[in-house]
């Protein structure tokens, strides 16, 4: 049997109905009682589970297990997608569409030249209402926006993530790794990878606003959108594995060590693990992305870097003072740099110069949904043209500051390279005695009255007192 | 950046022929403030067949409740030589609960600068090892009590199959999962002068606390009936696999304290 296409949504040919069945299947699903394994909101709830919902015992250790900030974050997300896939295509065969339906991607990142309207969200999902009147089932709670834009920005669609050269991210505030840092079984908590933090995270904060279903993890595989944004992120997966030199991590401890628990399109129950994950036209029914070479594993022989990024050594190079809160929409870190390098170990090399120069901001906890933070750095001669080293986005940090999930309420951390502008930072050469950090807090847009027919009671317009602290700014060498 | 050494570690534990990755490893402060005084510790135990229990604990009569605790408390007062006693306390600790601590000294590491590194994991360990010190303290009135009054009720030979079984059930618990989930947090330290210093030892006893919580169920209840060198080796790669596996496995943990106990029921 073929492997079912993944299409793009902006270029499916005039009349295709793909979405239409989509918008009929989710029809049938959100009248599923939750106990169903094949129903809108029990497959919601596997991705995470809202605090005012219990989980029943059915239900346990099959809910809530959403892999974040972990090297488990692409293949769980691969596999629960793929499994989402199956039962929408079953009830689209069942309610006599065809057989071979497959779940279109959201390619907000596409050159503009392509399709100018890409960054915009599909016609299809926007309106509450149909013209006759009936529900848009592909409508949900989001963002308020003007035709479906979601002000997604060059920042917020950065493909940068695809230049990663390791899949597995440093644990010592290093390389964030394409695919994140070397984890257990991780709900939230600890280093975003290159790509879960962008595009990823910021997606989902943007589409959501203040309160809609995206920005909460809890309720973000409620919004139809959820699927064709995560069908893009798995979908870069398989572009960057068709890059020269890109490798998945080879240890048994991310491909058999940790399994999942999920089901089938007909609501049997199976289990994954990340090695099930890495040929796509294998999954379930099997899937390809049009467009995208199928990726696969290399041969042993082919030389491959090494994919340990302990193989990279960091080395502390400068440090802020401490925790400091974002109460402020600017906030400013000063991070003192070492300066006696009689102790350094780079002393040692012959051009004490490093190879890679990171910034590693650790420990960030918060509270509610305070929107994404952009992060500056300021020239010593010029402080008023800042530079923009990355986004600290925010998506699950209350889930990753709660003490009784996996990492202790340890927060998020994120690591961004800022090895091109190290020398006109003087970072490198030793003319810098410290590095000026600027934090600058968005505000998540006001989220548009309303909720889907039969989720209005996964509706939340709490938006009190959202807060966010930065535990260690950190200047990090390799 | 060839030719660095990492970690700014003091040299001398690697040698020559070891590859780049060996000497990186036996350099780094993992391996010697973890694995390095672990091992020996664990020669010293293998040498010495296994952890020394105070003699007073293996000596109780069957003869009443009252009688079973004051003959081994006087038993204990009497044969317990508190520098031997202290000793094999630290050797068991030292054996068991810095290979647990690798993660965490590699974080901190990696979070402080090369000059004072050293200093940093060690006040870590001093905060930490603390906490365990007073546990151990701890442990061994418990174990005086409960032994005495299992052995006062006639039912010494019981206890030790009575502590594997609680241990097994404490590991499948949910208050289980959320101590261990708790010793996978880190904290954000500060790095330079006493805050620096402070931070580490904070961290130490906060982590101590957490470990404790989540550990010492499983370490000690055991101990009730069996000390020997199996006992301690099978609790100490229970408590290993918790931390280094990807996923903890509690069942299978829970399944080998089991057979510990029948072991312990089946020997006494």
């Amino acid at each position: 049997m073929a492997v079912r296409m993944r299409k793009n949504v902006w270029t499916l040919p005039t009349g295709d109905q793909t979405l239409d069945w989509y918008a009929k299947a989710i029809d049938v699903l959100i009248k599923r009682p939750i106990t169903d394994p094949t129903s809108w909101r029990y497959m919601a709830a596997v991705h995470d589970v809202p605090a005012t919902l219990s989980t029943p015992s059915s239900a346990q250790g099959s809910w809530a297990q959403c892999q974040h900030q972990s090297w488990f974050f692409l293949p769980w997300h691969r596999g629960y997608i793929t499994a989402f896939e199956a039962v929408i295509a079953k009830t689209v065969a069942d309610l006599g569409g065809p057989s071979e339906w497959a779940l279109p991607y959201w390619n907000y990142s596409g050159p503009a030249s392509a399709n100018p309207n890409q960054r915009m969200m599909p016609p299809a999902f926007l309106g509450a209402n149909l013209p006759n009147g009936d529900p848009n089932r592909l409508w949900s709670r989001r963002a308020q926006n003007l035709n479906g834009d979601f002000n997604l920005d060059d920042a917020s669609v950065t493909l940068d993530a695809l230049n990663a050269q390791n899949f597995i991210g440093s644990a010592g505030g290093g390389a964030p790794g394409f695919g994140g840092p070397s984890t257990g079984f991780s709900h939230f908590g600890g280093s975003n990878g290159a790509l879960e933090n962008l595009p990823h995270n910021r997606i989902h904060t943007r589409v959501g606003g203040q309160t809609g279903f995206m920005t909460d993890p809890a309720t973000a595989a409620l919004d139809p959108i959820f699927w064709l944004h995560h069908c893009n992120i798995d979908r870069l997966w398989e572009v960057w594995r068709n890059q020269p030199g890109r490798n998945n991590p080879k240890s048994g401890q991310w491909l058999t060590a940790v399994s999942f628990p999920l089901h089938n399109g007909v609501g049997a129950a199976i289990t994954i693990n990340a090695q099930d994950m890495l040929d796509t036209s294998k999954i379930l029914h099997g899937y390809c992305y049009e467009g995208t070479p199928l990726a696969r594993e290399p041969t042993a022989m082919v030389d491959t870097p090494a994919e340990d990024p302990a193989e990279d050594a960091t080395e502390l190079a400068g440090a802020g003072d401490g925790a400091v809160d974002l109460t402020d929409t600017v906030t400013r870190v000063t991070v003192t740099l070492a300066l006696d390098r009689t102790n350094f170990s780079f002393t040692e090399a012959e051009k004490a110069t490093p190879s890679h120069v990171f910034l590693s901001i650790e420990g960030v906890t918060g509270r509610g949904f305070p929107g994404d933070v952009m992060v500056f750095l300021e020239p010593p001669n010029d402080p008023e043209t800042p530079l923009l080293a990355g986004v600290l986005t925010t998506f699950g940090l209350a889930r990753a500051s709660d003490p009784e999930l996996e990492h202790g309420g340890s927060g998020v951390a994120q690591t961004f390279e800022i090895t091109g502008m190290a020398d006109q930072l003087g970072l490198t050469d030793g003319s810098a005695t410290a590095l000026q950090v600027r934090f600058e807090r968005e505000t998540l847009e006001p989220t548009e009255d309303g909720a889907p027919e039969d989720l209005a009671d996964m509706a939340t317009n709490d938006v009190a007192d959202p807060s966010i602290q930065v535990g260690m700014v950190n200047l990090v060498f390799s | 950046m060839s030719g660095i050494a990492r970690n700014g570690n003091p040299p001398g534990l690697a040698a020559d022929w070891l590859t780049g990755s060996a000497q990186r490893g036996l350099d780094s402060p993992a391996f010697c403030w973890t694995i390095a005084p672990a091992l020996a510790a664990w020669s010293i135990i293998g040498v010495t067949s296994g952890f020394n229990m105070p003699v007073g604990l293996c000596l109780v009569p069957r003869d009443g409740v009252a009688a079973g605790l004051q003959t081994a408390v006087r038993a204990a007062f009497y044969t317990i030589d508190p520098g031997r006693w202290s000793l094999d306390w630290l050797v068991m600790l030292v054996a068991m609960m810095p290979p647990l601590l690798t993660p965490i000294v590699s974080h901190l590491a990696a979070r402080s600068f090369v000059g004072r590194r050293n200093r940093t994991i060690g006040l870590f360990l001093a905060g930490y090892g603390t906490i365990w010190i007073a546990m151990a303290g701890l442990a061994s009135l418990l174990l005086l009590a409960v032994r005495g009054l299992s052995a006062g009720l006639g039912a010494g030979a019981l206890i030790g199959p009575i502590g594997c079984a609680a241990a097994a059930i404490w590991q499948l618990s949910d208050a289980k999962r959320r101590a261990l989930n708790r010793c996978h947090g880190k904290v954000a330290l500060r790095v330079r002068g006493w805050a620096a210093d402070r931070d580490a030892l904070d961290f130490g006893l906060k982590h101590g606390l957490r470990c404790a919580q989540a550990c010492a169920p499983t370490m000690f209840l055991p101990m009730l009936g069996s000390h020997g060198l199996v006992a301690s080796v099978v609790i100490f790669l229970i408590l290993l696999g918790e931390r280094t596996r990807a996923a903890p496995q509690q069942t299978a943990s829970a399944v080998l304290l089991t057979m510990l106990g029948m072991v312990s029921l089946a020997t006494n």
